[in-house]
Parts: C-alpha cells; structure tokens; sequence
C-alpha cells in the first residue's frame, strides 16, 4: 500500500479511538476495507488524497470529514427509522440547508469520496463504471455528467474515456468547485465546460454519447423529469451510467424510493430500457430481505434509448 | 414486566434470526451483522415496544444487553 493511503488508514484508526481495549464498528469497518483496496482504486485514491492535499486539505481533515459522513448518516438513519421516511423532501430545503453551505458541503463531499474506498457497495460500483468506460466508450464524442459531487468520476471519465467533450453540470458551485481541482490536469488537454446549474433548467443542443448520473436521483423532487430530460439529451445509440439507492437516509436525500421496482419503473416510464445492472443489497443480506426491513439498497444501471 | 423477554422478539427481527436467544451478557461482538445500523434499529423497536424515549447514545453506552434491561427500566421508572 502507498504512503499516503497507509497515512489516511492511520488517521482514521486515531478518531475511531484506536488504542483503546475495545475494537468497534467503525475501526473494524476501516482495517476490513484497506485489507482489501483494489489496485485501481488505490491508485485513484492516491490521486485524490494528492489533490486534496495540493489544494490544502491534510489528511486529518480527510478523517473527520468521513466521521462527519458517518455521524451524519446516522443521524438520518434514526430519523428515517423513528418517521418512515427521509427527513426533507424539496430542494429549497436541501439547498439551503447542504449546498449553498460551502462548509459544510466540502466536509460532506470529502466524507462521500473516503466512502468510495471504504464503502462496499460504492467500491463495487466505482468497478463497474471503470468497466463500462473500457469497454463502451471508446472514440465517442461527448461526455456529459449531471451532479459530480466530489470530482472523483469525472475525472476518471476524463482519464479513461476517451472523450471529445465533457460538460459537468452541478446545482452546488462547492461541487464544481472541488470538481474542477480534481480535473485541473485535464484542462489544457480536453474540452470541458463547466455549468452551475439545475439540470432541469440546462439547455444543450448537444446530444451525448454517455450521460452519467451517479446517485443523483434521490436527490431531485421529480425524478421522472429528470429521466426524461436526460433520455431526450442522448444520442439514440447513447448510454446513460445511473446510480441510485434504497431505503438509504442521508441529509439530502429527498426521494424515497422503497423497492427497485419502482426505480426501473421510472425507466420503463422514461423510454430506457436496462442494458446492464448491479444491485447491492445491504450487507450480510439479500435484496428481499432488505427491501422487507427496509435496509440500504445500491444500484446501478448502463440505460439505453428504447 | 419482563424486559429480556420483550426484547428477544426485537433482537429476532433486527437480525432476521427466529432462532437468535439473547442473554443479559449478550454484546455486539457475539452477533456478526450487529453493527451500526443495526444499533439504530434496536433504539427505535425498543422506543415504539416500551413507549419511551432513548438517546442514540444511550444505547451505545450500553455494553451488552443487560445494560439495555437497566436502560429500560430506569426510563420506565
């Protein structure tokens, strides 16, 4: 393992009270996840912790962010167990309570991109997105990525892809503030916009060979809008990399979707049918027990125009 | 009112487990999936079965399911 993953591992073992008599779940959860750290996402996690350190984010910060990222969704998790269901449900709320609270988003994005090494279902998922750049995208000409959070797949999309053109539309300028670091090595070399904005209020006369949308749905009041949107913004050959989940409370989650039916009936609905999909059903389970317990469910789909 | 009893149910379904008896010695560390999410599950079943009100933190301070029983009682007092 390099130094600097070998460094975050350290820093994450001291704020989950390494040391101490008694091992928990979190300390557990990160000697579990770095005892298996996939080459290629090891690499991409170096890249990542090596940005953020150019840009002035020390590894200590990295840790707490995540501790933050987890408290967080622990506290949601109660919420939606005590209520039934996620704690807001409009975009105004979330808007003012998460993305236009630049503090706040730089440590809840950062905690979302240590989850990408740490977290089962986002490692998996990171797998098959690198899969589907390799083998489907080659010579295509336009990119576009809706919600890019972290920078993370952007990036690799810009590395791997082989695009003529990318377009990352963000509704947080934090996001597209963090996206442009992790991507400042590609800004010579490739043909990027960059567009703060609602996606449903972007406008493009271009048409997209790949539109990835990774866990954004459950953060928009309409995802049927969305899907159409994005259906009607791809080339009919196109793909669409689509990321969502289930029964999984975080602060700006706003969509509740309870099964997987009715994320694939939104599609259904949309014109898109599924080429390729991924469910990861919360750990130690199956996806009829946890739908049944209303556990966390992840999928991810490769769309296409039917 | 026989707390350990009540709870043998709510641990049964948490864990998915018709089979799983717990002890007042029972911990975390003797059921594999008992993890953080499972704790939250745990509060909230025993909040709507005893009617009372617990803090998250409450029952992390709870080192095994005897410490639960006490948690309960004192809550129910």
């Amino acid at each position: 393992m390099e130094n600097s993953l070998q460094l975050l591992k350290e820093e994450l073992l001291r704020i989950f009270g390494a040391g101490t008599n008694e091992r928990n779940s979190r300390q557990t959860a990160v000697l579990d996840a770095f005892a298996h750290v996939d080459n290629d996402l090891a690499t991409i996690m170096e890249r990542y912790i090596d940005i953020a350190q150019k840009n002035g984010d020390t590894l200590p910060f990295m840790a707490e962010s995540y501790a933050f990222f987890l408290d967080e969704t622990e506290k949601e998790s109660l919420f939606f167990y005590q209520e039934g269901h996620y704690r807001y449900s409009t975009l105004e709320e979330v808007v003012h309570q998460v993305y236009a609270n630049e503090t706040y988003m730089k440590k809840y994005m950062t905690g979302l991109a240590i989850s990408l090494l740490l977290w089962p279902q986002h490692k998996q998922f990171f797998v098959f997105f690198h899969t589907f750049l390799h083998e489907h995208c080659k010579r295509k000409h336009a990119y576009l990525e809706i919600g890019a959070g972290h920078g993370i797949f952007c990036s690799e999309a810009m590395r791997e892809g082989g695009f003529s053109r990318y377009d990352i539309v963000d509704i947080s300028e934090t996001s597209l503030a963090l996206t442009k670091k992790m991507t400042a090595e590609f800004i010579d070399t490739h043909e990027i916009r960059f567009i703060h904005a609602d996606f449903l209020q972007f406008e493009s006369e271009e048409r997209y060979d790949v539109i990835s949308i990774s866990e954004v749905l459950e953060h928009v009041e309409t995802p049927q809008e969305f899907l159409d949107k994005s259906r009607k913004l791809m080339k009919d050959d196109g793909r669409l990399y689509l990321t969502t989940c289930i029964n999984a409370p975080e602060i700006d989650h706003i969509y509740l979707f309870r099964t997987i039916q009715e994320v694939e009936d939104l599609f259904a609905s949309a014109g898109l049918g599924i080429d390729e999909k991924l469910y990861v059903p919360y750990k130690n389970t199956t996806i009829a027990r946890s739908e049944r317990q209303k556990l966390p469910i992840n999928v991810a789909y490769i769309l296409k125009k039917i | 009112m026989d707390i350990l009893k009540e709870l043998q149910p709510i641990f049964q379904d948490v864990f998915d487990d018709e089979s799983l008896v717990i002890t007042n010695k029972t911990c975390s560390a003797d059921i594999e999936d008992w993890d953080s999410l499972a704790q939250i599950r745990l509060v909230v079943a025993i909040e709507k079965q005893f009617d009372i009100k617990l803090n998250f933190s409450d029952l992390q301070n709870a080192s095994n399911v005897g410490d639960m029983v006490q948690l309960i009682q004192s809550k129910k007092a």
